[in-house]
């Protein structure tokens, strides 16, 4: 601080005076967010709160023209022209700004409840970016998001293209992975019990406390240049786990300089935690296959119990995100780039922003993977407390949170684009070389969570993909109501009791919170699959049921 | 809804507070006061409120940031944005804070105390981030400002 203690109190001293009588006022329980989500200070009690009638009012975009976000929508709603199976298509002509047309994979009802949603309008905004080639996709998942839809799909070219922050999201590598154990439903049935609540203690929300895997700064470098290699150097995993991930857990061009302090502090207690949201730890059992050579190259069989994790970068990358939101707003004037959206930002690919960027959500993306690994060990510890074996084997990590560079065939030559995903699985087909060499018959697992009353899925990626969409797949369900609006219809039920009737465990610190992430919050993630499927996009391997959940 | 958008003002131009309302899969975050500090100070109790009871937290320590910057919505970020970082880093809850803005920034003294799992609970997801969407500074008076928070 710049000035003195003295001189800071006598700034500060009215204030305070001021502050004193308020604190003294407040009045009421409030117990979160989500039970009335407000605090009015100093009003006499039983007077109505300011804000009487509004709550859990969703402020419609553009409702105002605050500083720093997009103008309201000009030029009516976005046209749709159908253009195949579960396909429409956004003419260029629909924005005048639109550089290559948009793409959305829906079928008719989800395409319903995309109408009214500001994503279509993102959607259009993507196809405006730089060097953008093919079209600005969005997946049946697809909904609003800062800048980019969530669910959004955009390439761009390496040689003349952008990168854009908002194009990957905050938590960059965002991502899932799924285990198998040795394990039947039968064993797993006898000692549930005990298996949940030994999760609950291995598997750390890393919330309020500091509960990460104990690393120093020097070992935190590593982590971002190195990914899951130092992870399984230092013992949290086995030499065969890394053929199991997306690039072996370490992406190349990975810039841990780049990375500030305040994304190193944030990471530094929360290797190996699990965060909270939508992120979960669970323990399911396969009660579907649909593919059976694509199940049994990645050890799935009905009944077998599987581990699926969802989780990211944590506060490292949020950081990493939000410092560069900021760099490339002020880059976006310096290259003269206009956009329709401010959140948007972005930067030439080669330019030292772009390139800065790329190397701190490279280092963000280890940092992700080596979370997952982290959890995978605490998990097989638990395990093998519990069961008396530590056999756990990835069938696959994959990011649904990411920008990578991949070559594709653009208007009929190859061309080398960097994919932006956010809220999309990359999905390969066999055949593919970057994929481990298990699945090149079959394909690559693509991980796709569910809610935790439900399933999840495992599919794969298909030659069409490749085709239409920079070989890019749905991420999940996607949210049907707000937080605040699941709590509400679920006020009175007690939710772990009712799962836990349905044969279903789940332990959390905030078992209160619960209700935010229960089934009726989220769309039904078959039909989100499903469409992938008749759109020839996917192939659907196998779904599996939750038994055990850990929520952060 | 009044022509900005917002919630209609508060009646007692003294009132402070904080509301949370429903965006999409995140929340978001609205704050008044008499002035544009006192709204700056009941935003950094609403954001920690997004994830704590905030009511159990006793304003015992303190910590000093400094937000360097001119445009307010800039400031709004980085006031929160600290407060964000000091409950990640150190499990500080920040739920009371001194604002006062100076023309190259703000300076602020965030008090509150660390995170005690006996004494102070969790009542819903940590924040990810504070973002720009939908962003605005209203300084009154009386004051508003109004943030969405990525969950």
């Amino acid at each position: 601080m710049a000035s003195s203690k003295k001189e800071r109190q006598e700034k500060l001293a009215a204030k305070r005076a001021a502050k004193r009588s308020e604190r003294n006022a407040v009045r009421g329980a409030v117990t979160g967010y989500l039970s009335g989500a407000s605090e009015d200070v100093d009003l006499p009690a039983g007077s109505p709160p300011p804000t009487k009638g509004k709550k859990g009012k969703t402020y419609p975009t553009g409702a105002m023209a605050p500083s720093g976000t997009a103008a309201p929508p000009k030029g009516g709603p976005i046209p749709l022209t159908p253009a195949g199976t579960c396909r429409y298509e956004i003419p260029t002509s629909a924005r005048p700004f639109m550089r290559v047309p948009g793409l959305v994979i829906a079928d008719e009802r989800l395409l319903e409840g995309l109408r009214n949603d500001p994503a279509l309008e993102q959607v259009a905004n993507v196809a405006a970016l730089p060097g953008i080639v093919g079209r600005s996709l969005a997946m049946p998942d697809c909904h609003w998001g800062y800048g980019f839809p969530v669910g959004g799909v955009a390439a761009t070219r390496l040689s003349d293209g952008v990168v854009s922050p908002g194009g990957i999201g905050f938590d960059i590598n965002c991502g899932v992975r799924l285990l198998v154990s040795p394990l039947i439903e039968a064993d797993l049935e006898k000692r549930k019990d005990r298996l949940a609540d030994a999760l609950s203690r291995a598997i750390p929300s890393g919330i309020g406390v500091r509960d990460g895997l104990p690393i120093d700064r020097r070992d935190l470098e590593r982590v971002l240049a190195e990914g899951v290699h130092w992870a399984v150097e230092r013992g949290y995993g086995r030499p065969e786990d890394l053929a199991a991930i997306e690039s072996t857990g370490r992406i190349p061009g990975a810039n841990p300089d780049a990375v500030s302090r305040r994304a190193m502090d944030r990471g530094l207690n929360q290797l190996g935690t699990l965060g909270s949201g939508n992120h979960f730890f669970e323990v399911q059992v396969v009660d579907e296959i649909y593919d059976g050579e694509a199940a049994r190259a990645m050890g799935l069989e009905l009944g077998r119990v599987c581990v699926f994790v969802h989780s990211g970068s944590r506060g490292l990358g949020h950081q990493v995100c939000q410092d560069y939101l900021e760099l490339m707003a002020e880059a976006m004037r310096r290259y003269s780039i206009n956009l329709p959206d401010r959140q948007l930002a972005c930067a030439p690919i080669n330019s030292p922003e772009g390139q800065r960027y790329l190397g701190a959500m490279n280092a963000a993306a280890n940092f992700a993977f080596s979370n997952r690994q982290g959890l995978t060990h605490r998990a097989r510890q638990a395990f093998a407390s519990v069961f008396g074996t530590d056999e756990l084997e990835i069938v696959y990590d994959v990011a649904h949170n990411i920008a990578k560079s991949e070559e594709y065939v653009v208007d009929g030559h190859r061309e080398r684009v960097l994919v932006h995903r956010k809220g999309a699985t990359r999905a390969f087909p066999s055949g593919n070389l970057e994929i481990p060499e298990r699945y090149q018959g079959v394909g690559q697992p693509v991980l796709i969570p569910g809610d935790m009353g439900r399933y999840s899925f495992v599919a794969v990626g298909t030659d069409q993909a490749m085709a239409e969409t920079f070989g890019s797949i749905c991420h999940g369900a996607g949210r049907r109501l707000s937080r605040s609006a699941a709590k509400k219809e679920l006020r009175g039920v007690d939710l772990v009791d009712e799962l836990a009737r349905r044969g279903i465990l789940v332990r959390s610190p905030s078992p209160g919170a619960l209700a935010e992430e229960a089934s009726l919050a989220y769309k039904d993630v078959a039909t989100v699959v499903d469409v992938c499927e008749r759109a020839g996009i996917a192939r659907k391997v196998a779904r599996l049921r939750p038994r055990v959940v850990v929520k952060g | 809804m009044t022509a900005t958008g917002l919630p209609p003002a508060p009646r007692r131009r003294r009132s402070s507070g904080y509301r949370h309302f429903a965006h999409t899969a995140d929340v978001g975050l609205t704050a008044w006061g008499p002035t544009l500090d006192a709204a700056f100070a009941a935003a950094v109790r609403g954001l920690v409120a997004v994830t704590y009871n905030v009511q159990r937290v006793r304003p015992r320590a303190e910590r000093a940031v400094v937000v360097k910057g001119d445009e307010p919505a800039r400031l709004l970020v980085g006031l929160l944005g600290e407060a964000l970082f000091l409950e990640e880093t150190e499990g500080f809850l920040a739920t009371r804070a001194d604002v006062a803005r100076a023309s190259d920034g703000l300076e602020a003294r965030l008090r509150g105390e660390p995170f005690d799992p006996a004494h102070h609970a969790r009542v819903g997801p940590e924040v990810k981030a504070i973002t720009y969407h939908q962003i605005s500074v209203d300084p009154g008076p009386p004051a508003r400002v109004r943030v969405i928070l990525d969950i």
